[in-house]
């Protein structure tokens, strides 16, 4: 449904990305893990044109595109078509909760407005936030920001959702909540890419893993095999350093 | 040393009604110098550096220029400016016209740094959040940056209109009749006998502007930091 | 349209007599305001009494009315109702005697002080209560605590602000002409009255004021930089 093609991308001169490709398939879960540095939010971002790829093709529901080359049109169809969790949720500090989970489909999607405000409720209720509906996002917790911050991903129906970091910014406590939220959406079948270090939470939902090093991707496969049989020796070492003493890898 | 409380009320009175004329002037000032205040800010902020460049000159000159210096190059120039390009006498025109257009010059450069910080203040992944959710860069900026920008600059607008009401004063030596011009005519007309009363009232009415806009702001600081948080 | 060259070139050499004048001004009311800027700054940081209440008052009203007003008040009102008061009093001090450089000094050095004064106030709000409590723990008074750690740091921390108020300042002193001093502009109208070149006169005064506030930024901004080595501003 999704695939991404020999993406490249350099800052100045630190070449990031360095021919990168990536198949999703619908209802995977993917996560994509690996040192900072290596890349991975930045292929994230390339996906829906946060950041503009030098190099690369992008192809969503047989419609392809040149990544550098893209029109406006092209961009838009991909972020109408997507959405995006960010690591500092980015709430519209403007809007209320509810006004923030409608903005895209009134807006961006011409929702008339009863819908977008029947969906939007209904996906505050799949976060647990439906009694905060006119609070501003000053007024909560950073876990409940996140939490809005997916309702929002969630309403607008994409394709396949991004997720950069979701948990890291939070407090540990608040953690949990956020990451069982992910997970119900990955049981009831979303399609979603998830950058992050949670690795308890990549073995419980994930159908692929990828790492990524330096700008490339390293090795891919299930969980089990990447935690459990790792082929390279650059994803041994990383999983020896940021894995506790368990029973993950000899 | 004679001073009537009677009489400073009397003055502070018969002065009232001028206000209009300051607030006409530092309204208008205001709202034209917004609009050309944003378009600098637009400039500086973009990649021409031509246009960058256009705006940092103009904001470097009417920053350092003294206001009285400006209003009577303005009032002596404009005219001139003006026969030249037409070519007819201007003849005499009201005072106010050359205080609004010096007011709108110098707060036009204060407010394109004002839009500029302000601008900067609203954190980068509030645009981010817009596009990704297939908001054009237009909506994004219409309904996301522009007001949080509007609301971090309130501060510095506060700030600004009190300016724009203190430079303004200068006026009446172009023979503008606000409250300051208005207080010069009662003075001459009787003869400095009450001078003290109608320049304290002259104070007193710009000294209660001053803490009433001070006010405002307050409160509407309140409101945004309770909307905003401590973003 | 044409611009009499010749009144430029004339009368420009007769205004830089001006700027002397313009610089004394700005030095002895920038020295005035900055000492007591500074105090008023740490009476109101630190208590909260009559006195502070009083300094509020005074810069409230100094910062709220424009200082046309302040001269107005100052310069005209008060001598002409003074005047024969200390008549009427037997007092033999002729209030018409006082040059207008030092109504120049005192009034601007009034509106000033309030200006310095918030700027103080921003940058010491803006250094941790911490430091003077370590300065007194390792034995240092309170005067050599200020001297020592709290100063140099409030002087670092205004430094942006004290560029704005010193081209405030600038911009201030060409409203000494209405106190009778002749500095830049007051040179430049007279000239430009003689012969009616206005428009030539007061392009010199805006081009050498200008040019005076942005040397003064470019200082600063150099200054800034070197600062900023030594310390995270």
């Amino acid at each position: 449904m999704l695939k991404l093609e020999n993406v490249h991308k350099a800052f100045g001169k630190n070449q990031i990305l360095k021919g990168v490709d990536i198949e999703v398939n619908k209802g995977d879960v993917i996560v994509i893990l690996g040192p900072s540095g290596s890349g991975k939010t930045t292929l994230l971002r390339s996906i829906n044109f946060l950041e503009k790829a030098d190099k690369g093709k992008l192809t969503l529901d047989n419609k392809t595109m040149d990544m550098h080359h893209s029109s406006r049109k092209d961009i838009s169809y991909v972020r109408k078509n997507t959405a995006f969790v960010f690591q500092n949720y980015c709430l519209f500090n403007n809007k209320t909760v509810l006004q923030n989970v409608t903005e895209g489909l009134i807006v961006a999607r011409k929702v008339p407005k009863k819908e977008a405000v029947d969906i939007a409720i209904s996906a505050l209720k799949k976060v647990g936030l439906e009694d905060k509906l006119d609070l501003y996002p000053a007024q909560l917790s950073g876990g409940m920001q996140q939490r809005v911050g997916i309702a929002r991903a969630v309403a607008v129906n994409p394709k396949v959702i991004l997720f950069d970091e979701p948990t890291s910014a939070l407090d540990p406590e608040l953690v949990g909540e956020v990451l069982s939220i992910i997970k119900k959406l990955a049981k009831e079948g979303t399609t979603m890419i998830v950058v992050t270090h949670e690795m308890s939470f990549a073995e419980d939902v994930a159908n692929k893993v990828i790492f990524m090093s330096d700008g490339v991707v390293v090795e891919q496969g299930s969980p089990k095999d990447i935690f459990y049989k790792p082929k390279e020796e650059r994803t041994r070492q990383f999983l020896k350093r940021i894995l506790p003493e368990s029973d993950y890898v000899i | 040393m004679r001073f009537k409380l009677s009489t400073f009320f009397e003055y502070f009175v018969k002065l009232l009604p001028y206000l209009k004329v300051t607030f006409t002037y530092a309204g208008l000032s205001l709202l034209f110098g917004i609009f050309f205040g944003f378009l600098f800010a637009f400039f500086k902020l973009g990649k021409s550096r031509i246009l960058r460049g256009i705006a940092n000159v103009y904001t470097a000159v009417f920053r350092s220029i003294p206001p009285v210096v400006l209003l009577f190059l303005v009032y002596y120039g404009i005219p001139m400016v003006a026969e030249a390009v037409t070519g007819n006498n201007m003849g005499r025109k009201d005072p106010i016209l050359f205080v609004i257009i010096t007011v709108t010059l110098l707060a036009t450069a204060s407010l394109t740094e004002i839009m500029r910080s302000a601008y900067k203040s609203v954190d980068k992944g509030q645009y981010e959040a817009g596009v990704s959710i297939g908001l054009t860069d237009i909506q994004t900026f219409c309904r996301i940056i522009f007001p949080q920008a509007l609301l971090y600059a309130l501060p510095s607008l506060g700030n600004l209109v009190i300016y724009l009401i203190k430079e303004g004063s200068l006026g009446f030596t172009i023979g503008l009749v606000d409250i300051f011009g208005k207080a010069n005519t009662l003075n001459q007309n009787t003869y400095s006998n009450h001078i003290l009363e109608i320049y304290i009232a002259l104070a007193a009415i710009y000294w209660v502007v001053a803490i009433a806009s001070e006010k405002l702001l307050k409160f509407a600081e309140q409101r945004v930091k309770r909307e905003l948080g401590r973003t | 349209m044409s611009l009499n060259t010749e009144f430029i070139y004339n009368t420009f050499f007769l205004v830089l007599k001006g700027v002397p004048v313009t610089f004394k001004i700005v030095g002895v009311v920038l020295l005035i305001s900055l000492l007591f800027g500074f105090l008023f700054a740490v009476i109101r940081t630190n208590s909260n009494g009559i006195i502070s209440k009083i300094l509020g008052v005074y810069v409230s009203f100094a910062r709220g009315t424009p200082v046309m007003v302040q001269i107005y008040l100052i310069y005209t009102a008060l001598p002409t109702v003074l005047a024969p008061y200390f008549k009427e009093k037997g007092i033999g001090f002729d209030v018409y005697s006082i040059k207008g450089m030092t109504y120049a000094y005192f009034i601007f050095s009034f509106g000033m002080i309030p200006v310095m004064s918030e700027m103080f106030r921003g940058a010491l709000g803006a250094i941790d209560k911490g430091q003077l409590e370590a300065a007194k723990a390792i034995g240092l008074s309170v005067l050599q605590g200020y001297r020592r750690i709290i100063l140099p740091q409030a002087i670092v921390n205004s430094l942006p602000v004290l560029c704005t108020n010193i081209t405030g300042l600038v911009k201030l002193s060409s409203l000494a002409f209405a106190v009778s001093v002749f500095e830049i502009m007051g040179i430049a109208k007279t000239e430009g009255a003689k012969f009616t070149c206005y428009v030539e006169a007061y392009l010199i005064i805006a081009v050498l004021y200008v040019a005076i506030n942005l040397g003064i930024e470019v200082i600063f901004k150099v200054i800034e930089k070197r600062i900023r080595l030594y310390h995270p501003l």
